[in-house]
């Protein structure tokens, strides 16, 4: 019997070749604890916020009603514009933490760099994992809203929550990125976590409290620039501009995380 | 020697969470005096908003103090940081490939445990009397007076009743130690029961009731009445918090013992 050992890939340019696969699925097994919990809680502030609104604009429509809270106002104010924006955040920052720096630590990166796999392929899979989790959370929690709402006796459009949720994702690429660059520069198990969450959360607060003023993500994420200023429903397009500048940045930070992970010496 | 280790382990959270009180107390600090004008700009409007406890705000540092510090911000980034100053130990020395090192040395499971939590713990009530610091220094600057006795008062109280997050902290991450996994699983496990908490007891206080799951409401009972005194103290929920710290704590000693290191 011969048994032959190689690394070399019979399909080195395909993406979907098994080694990718592969990748893709210990990146998915990596994060899956983590993005499970970070659904629940989406799903739990969604369920939380729908149930409570019908009290909530009862209370608040008895006591001004001269200024009358449309449902639409609630959900974009209290839910796209904020609550779950932040809890989003926190959820895509999370599932990007980890990769190869973390597993330096831990003792095991040198089996993944034994893969016939480029560095360069177990970021960018590790990278379209942790998108596609955040992607899930956004239109995941975006479209409960419409289906809860019916079960309170209000409404909300379909299409505009799949828009808002769609806008939520797009924008938060940055996020993503953010999280994956500092995973990669640090390797403590609690100093990216910390270090980025303070620092999101400082410049969350920081826009929502109007402290820090002009051009910012969260705003693209909410599409503040795009909705009626009365029903807070999408008018038209998306701000593509907007968009143009949050995917520029999350290339910029991939691109950086990029190169750490080529200089850096395991 | 245990101390010092657990103050190594952990020193850096530390900081971030005074760095962080710091923000979030200068932050509502400065907010203070243009908050205020909002509020008796929207009283004096006939078609402004007015709800009951603007007087309040207005007219009450103590209350201003306590509804946007001790009943909201500064107790939710306590609270992270208490988790986060629970996490690690043994578990985290095991991943690490370190953790016979320390099992190597005449101390027993246990005493690594509560020296731990220990440690801890006085992280987290220094990071409390820090941010106390923090307001006394801010209001000092922004020409308020407050009643130290009462901003001491409420820390005490978010202490007494957080030691339930350190401990249930520290069980998650002794149940659940993989990479950041324990973060937010804590979070999820501590943040969807609390919302469904709450969904239940706004509707049970619409009712006019007061249920003994209330007792449960840990976020109400840290921030407790906004004017502190021996009756108006929540000894009640403060019992449940600790009868429930004790079963943490037993469950994660418990599991400890027999973990196969």
């Amino acid at each position: 019997m011969e048994i032959v050992l190689t690394t070399n890939s019979s399909h080195p340019h395909r993406f979907f070749a098994t080694e990718s696969i592969s990748i893709c699925w210990k990146a998915w097994r990596e994060s899956r604890g983590r993005f499970f919990s970070a659904l629940v809680l989406l799903a739990s502030f969604v369920v939380y916020a729908v149930i409570t609104s019908p009290g909530f604009l009862s209370r608040y429509n008895t006591r001004f009603p001269d200024k009358t809270l449309l449902y639409s106002v609630y959900v974009w104010t209290g839910l796209f514009h904020y609550a779950l924006q932040g809890l989003w955040v926190l959820g895509a920052f999370i599932v990007a933490l980890g990769g190869l720096a973390r597993e330096k630590t831990t003792g095991v990166a040198l089996f993944t760099l034994g893969l016939p796999v480029a560095r360069r392929n177990l970021f960018l899979i590790r990278a379209w994992v942790a998108w596609a989790e955040a992607v899930a959370f956004g239109l995941a929690s975006a479209v409960l809203i419409p289906v809860l709402s019916a079960f309170v006796g209000e409404s909300y459009p379909f299409f505009q929550a799949l828009a808002f949720g769609a806008s939520m994702t797009a924008a938060g690429l940055v996020v993503v990125a953010f999280g994956l660059f500092l995973s990669e520069i640090f390797e403590g198990e609690f100093t990216s976590p910390v270090a980025g969450l303070c620092t999101l959360t400082a410049i969350f607060l920081g826009y929502r409290a109007h402290t820090l003023r002009g051009w910012n993500v969260f705003d693209v994420m909410s599409a503040t620039t795009s909705i009626d200023p009365k029903t807070q429903l999408l008018t038209g397009g998306f701000h593509w501009f907007g968009l143009t500048i949050c995917f520029l940045i999350s290339v910029v930070l991939l691109g950086a995380t990029h190169a750490v992970i080529q200089a850096r010496d395991f | 020697m245990l101390f010092y280790k657990a103050w190594i382990e952990t020193r850096v959270r530390f900081l971030a969470g005074l760095v962080a009180a710091a923000v979030v107390c200068i932050f509502y600090l400065e907010q203070h005096a243009w908050l205020v004008s909002m509020w008796a700009a929207d009283l004096q409007n006939p078609h402004g908003y007015h709800m009951k406890w603007m007087p309040l705000g207005i007219h009450e540092y103590g209350w201003y103090l306590w509804h946007y510090l001790y009943d909201n911000y500064l107790q939710q980034v306590w609270a992270l940081f208490a988790i986060l100053f629970a996490f690690g130990g043994l578990i985290r020395e095991r991943n690490g490939g370190t953790v016979l090192f320390s099992l190597g040395l005449p101390v027993s499971r246990r005493r690594w445990l509560f020296t731990r939590l220990l440690v801890a713990l006085l992280e987290s009530i220094g990071l409390s009397l820090f941010a106390v610091l923090v307001i006394a220094v801010g209001s000092a600057a922004i020409h308020e007076t407050f009643s130290l006795s009462q901003v001491l008062l409420h820390t005490a109280l978010m202490v007494a009743a957080g030691v339930f997050v350190i401990a249930f902290g520290n069980l998650c991450y002794t149940l659940f130690p993989g990479n950041y996994l324990s973060l937010i699983l804590t979070l999820t496990l501590l943040g969807a029961p609390y919302l469904w908490l709450q969904t239940y007891m706004q509707h049970m206080r619409y009712l006019g009731r007061t249920p003994w799951i209330g007792y449960l409401d840990f976020a109400h009972t840290m921030a407790g009445p906004w004017q502190i005194t021996w009756t108006t103290t929540p000894w009640m929920a403060l019992l449940v918090a600790w009868t429930l710290t004790a079963f943490l704590l037993m469950a994660t000693v418990a599991h400890g013992d027999r973990l196969d290191y």
